[in-house]
Parts: C-alpha cells; structure tokens; sequence
C-alpha cells in the first residue's frame, strides 16, 4: 500500500500507519548521503524527484557522477516520523498521563 | 565547438518584476554531500549592464578550473529570465548535467544573483528544474511563453502534491500521538515542528501563487485550476494543523498553569503549617533554656553569698582574737 498523489485523504493515511510509506521514511536514506544513481535504483525516480522538489534532499556534481545528501529540513522531518521520543521525554509524558491525569483529543 | 543551450529561469517574486541584480558577487561555494569526494566549486561574475554571466567551476582542484559563459537573451516582468550558453564538447560530468536540463544545483547559485531566499533554508532550495531547450528562447513569443509556464507551474504542482501527502502524514502521526499514545509532551514537540513545516510549504506556495496570477491568461484552465484546487487543499491543511497547534499548546500550558497553582497552594498550606510548627518549637525551648539559666544564676548567687559570709565569719573571728 503506498501513498500516492492521486490520494489525498487523511483517513487513508490516518489508517494503518501509512505515513510510513512516505519517500522520506524510506530506509534507503538511512545513510544520508551516497550517489544518486543508487538512490533512484533503490527509491525509484518519482520518490527521488519527489524528495528533491520538497527540499529534502540536495544535490552536488562530482567526477564520479551526481551525489545526494539529505537536507537539514530532510533529517528534521524524517527523525519526526522515525525517531523514538527521549527518555526525558517520556517520562514527561508519563507523569503528564498517570500522575496529573492530562487529557487532550484532536 | 560546442553545443547551444538556451534557459528560461524564473527567478521567484511575489510581484511583477523585471529580474534584476540585487546580488552581483555571490559568494563561491562548494558542492559537497560524501565525505572524502572532491567537492564542486562554483563562481561567477556578473556584468551589471549586460546582465551576462561567466560560472567557474572546477571538479577536482582550483587549477582545473574551467568557465562557462551565460549570454543574456531576454527578461520579462513575470520574473522569466533567459540565457545562451555554448557548452564545451567534451562534456565533463557538470556541463553533462547542463545539456539535459539545468542542474538544480546550478540553477540554485544562479538564482542567488537575482533573488533572496524567504522561507526556506538556503541548501534547501534546489528544488524546480529550469526550463531547457535546443531552440532559442523568445520569451516575446506567446506560445514558449506558455510551455515556460506549463513547466513551471507542473513543478509547483508536483511540489505542493508532494508537501500536501507529506504535511497530512505528519498530522496524522500528531493525532496518533496524541489520541492514541496520550503522549503529550511529545505531542507538543511534534506540532511545533508541524507548524514550521506549515508555514515554510505555504511560503513557498506563495510563490506558486504569484507565478499562477503573472501567467493567468497564458497557460490552460485545467493547470490553472488544478493548482488553485492545491493551493485551496494546502490552506485547509495548514488551517487544520494551526488549530491542532492552538489546542495542544494551549491545552498544555492551561493544564501546566492550573497544576502549577494548586502546587503552589499546597507549598504555602505546607510552609505555614511548619511555621506554626517552628514557632510552639522556639516557646518550648526559649522556656526551658530561661528555667535551666534562672537555676544557674540562683545557685551562683547561693554560692557567691555563702563564700562572703565564710569570708565575714574569718573577719569577726580574727577580730575577736585581737
């Protein structure tokens, strides 16, 4: 199941985690920087264009051929949705829930 | 000999503008994403009257640096600004990129001449791909001029596409950490990140707003419409992650406050109860440490009286011996 422009209803990416699917939680990122070539075997050239076109990813020319790296705006975004909360964090969260019983709904 | 290219770049402006120099020394820079690869550097120089541009690059080291000559055609006020350039035959792995179509990166240094860059960080903008032909550009002529805009409205398009999925996932992360984990501290870091994140796409939308009135009556009505569909779709969303931002920040901060009272009615409750504590403490001590004082002070003056009558008794009796 993935994502697609021609898709932009909420409830179907509120539905089983499907935000995951997104170009910029792809594990081929995982080592935030390489060559392009190999970024678009593994991605596929919409996702790396798509990646480009939002800023994620910038690019750099060099005798080997083209290099990518993953922007800050790209690393902030990709840790939001794969990153796991700090220890202070939640122990935060779990004062915020068990000890004062904070109680909020989107 | 070489091969002719001709770009049509837009250099993005909220209002009608000729494209002018605000920028006729940018700074060089390097292109570098791996570690231990030779980076890309550029420079130029511009001629302020002619608007011509000379990029120097090099690929490996400054001794091999080559030139490459950007000859001004035409600028129009939509912010379309066109160049020649005769790339080189053999092709190195830069001008490789440049025959094809312009190198975002490229594209970005250049833009930097003309423009300043809002809303978003500076290494973030290589993101539309300039306009590229074999033929020369006229921007005189009405239909270039429209398959110019075509692409660059289709780039917005597909870049405001790709924020809009990228947006609703991160809310839709947001609501799973709010409703389902009740993580709310985490909550709280995640929509103040998911407002930046708004407010950078709708900045940059705002450009693709400005590119969409200049060329209205230029380009078909279904790119028109469907940009302004986004563009409609992008600002429900953004209206949607304010108001998630409003609830959850205000939510927050109300419930910490309200805490925070009650915290510091019970520290005041606590301190005057140990006051009053202290204070029966002190009487209690301050009474005895007067009794055991007193004791001393009588049993000093027996004492002192005692030894004075022994010493009167010595007196009388050495008197009456007399």
């Amino acid at each position: 199941m993935r994502c697609t422009n021609k898709n932009n209803n909420l409830f179907y990416l509120s539905t089983m985690k499907a935000y995951m699917n997104l170009p910029i939680c792809n594990p081929a990122l995982n080592d935030e920087s390489g060559f392009v070539s190999e970024l678009k075997s593994k991605l596929g050239e919409k996702d790396f264009r798509s990646l480009e076109l939002q800023g994620f990813i910038k690019n750099a020319v060099s005798k080997d051929g083209n290099t990518w790296a993953l922007t800050k705006e790209g690393k902030k975004v990709r840790n939001y949705f794969l990153s796991r909360p700090s220890v202070k964090t939640r122990v935060s969260d779990w004062v915020l829930r068990n000890l004062l019983h904070m109680n909020i709904t989107l | 000999m070489g091969q002719r290219r001709y770009y049509a770049l837009w250099i993005p402006s909220l209002n009608e503008q000729i494209p002018d120099v605000i920028n006729p020394e940018p700074a060089s820079v390097e292109l570098s994403d791996i570690i231990g690869l030779p980076p890309c550097k550029l420079r130029c120089e511009v001629e302020l009257s002619t608007k011509n541009i000379t990029l120097y690059y090099s690929l490996d080291s400054i001794d091999n640096e080559r030139k490459l000559s950007f000859t001004h055609l035409e600028a129009i006020r939509s912010g379309l600004i066109s160049y020649e350039v005769n790339i080189p035959t053999p092709a190195d792995a830069l001008t490789e990129c440049l025959l094809s179509q312009m190198h975002h990166s490229i594209y970005h240094y250049l833009k930097g001449i003309f423009h300043e860059h809002n809303y978003h960080e500076d290494e973030c903008d290589s993101l539309l791909q300039g306009y590229t032909s074999t033929h020369l550009i006229k921007l005189s002529d009405s239909k270039t001029l429209k398959n110019i805009y075509t692409h660059y409205l289709t780039e917005y398009q597909d870049k405001l596409n790709d924020a809009y999925m990228t947006l609703s996932g991160q809310l839709c992360k947001l609501q799973e950490t709010t409703n389902v984990k009740k993580a709310y501290k985490q909550a709280l870091i995640e929509v103040k990140q998911l407002k930046r994140d708004c407010q950078r796409v709708m900045g940059e939308a705002s450009y693709a707003e400005a590119l969409l009135e200049m060329s209205r009556f230029n380009i078909k009505n279904t790119i028109y419409n469907t940009l302004r569909n986004r563009l409609s779709l992008l600002e429900i969303l953004r209206e949607k992650c304010y108001d998630a931002y409003s609830l959850i920040n205000n939510e927050y901060n109300n419930r910490l406050g309200r805490y925070g009272i009650w915290i510091g009615a019970m520290g005041i409750i606590l301190t005057f109860l140990l006051e009053i504590y202290h204070t029966s403490d002190n009487t209690t001590v301050q009474n005895k440490s007067v009794n055991t004082s007193d004791n001393y002070e009588l049993t000093k003056l027996i004492n002192r009286a005692d030894s004075l009558a022994a010493i009167n008794q010595q007196i009388i009796d050495s008197l009456q011996r007399k």
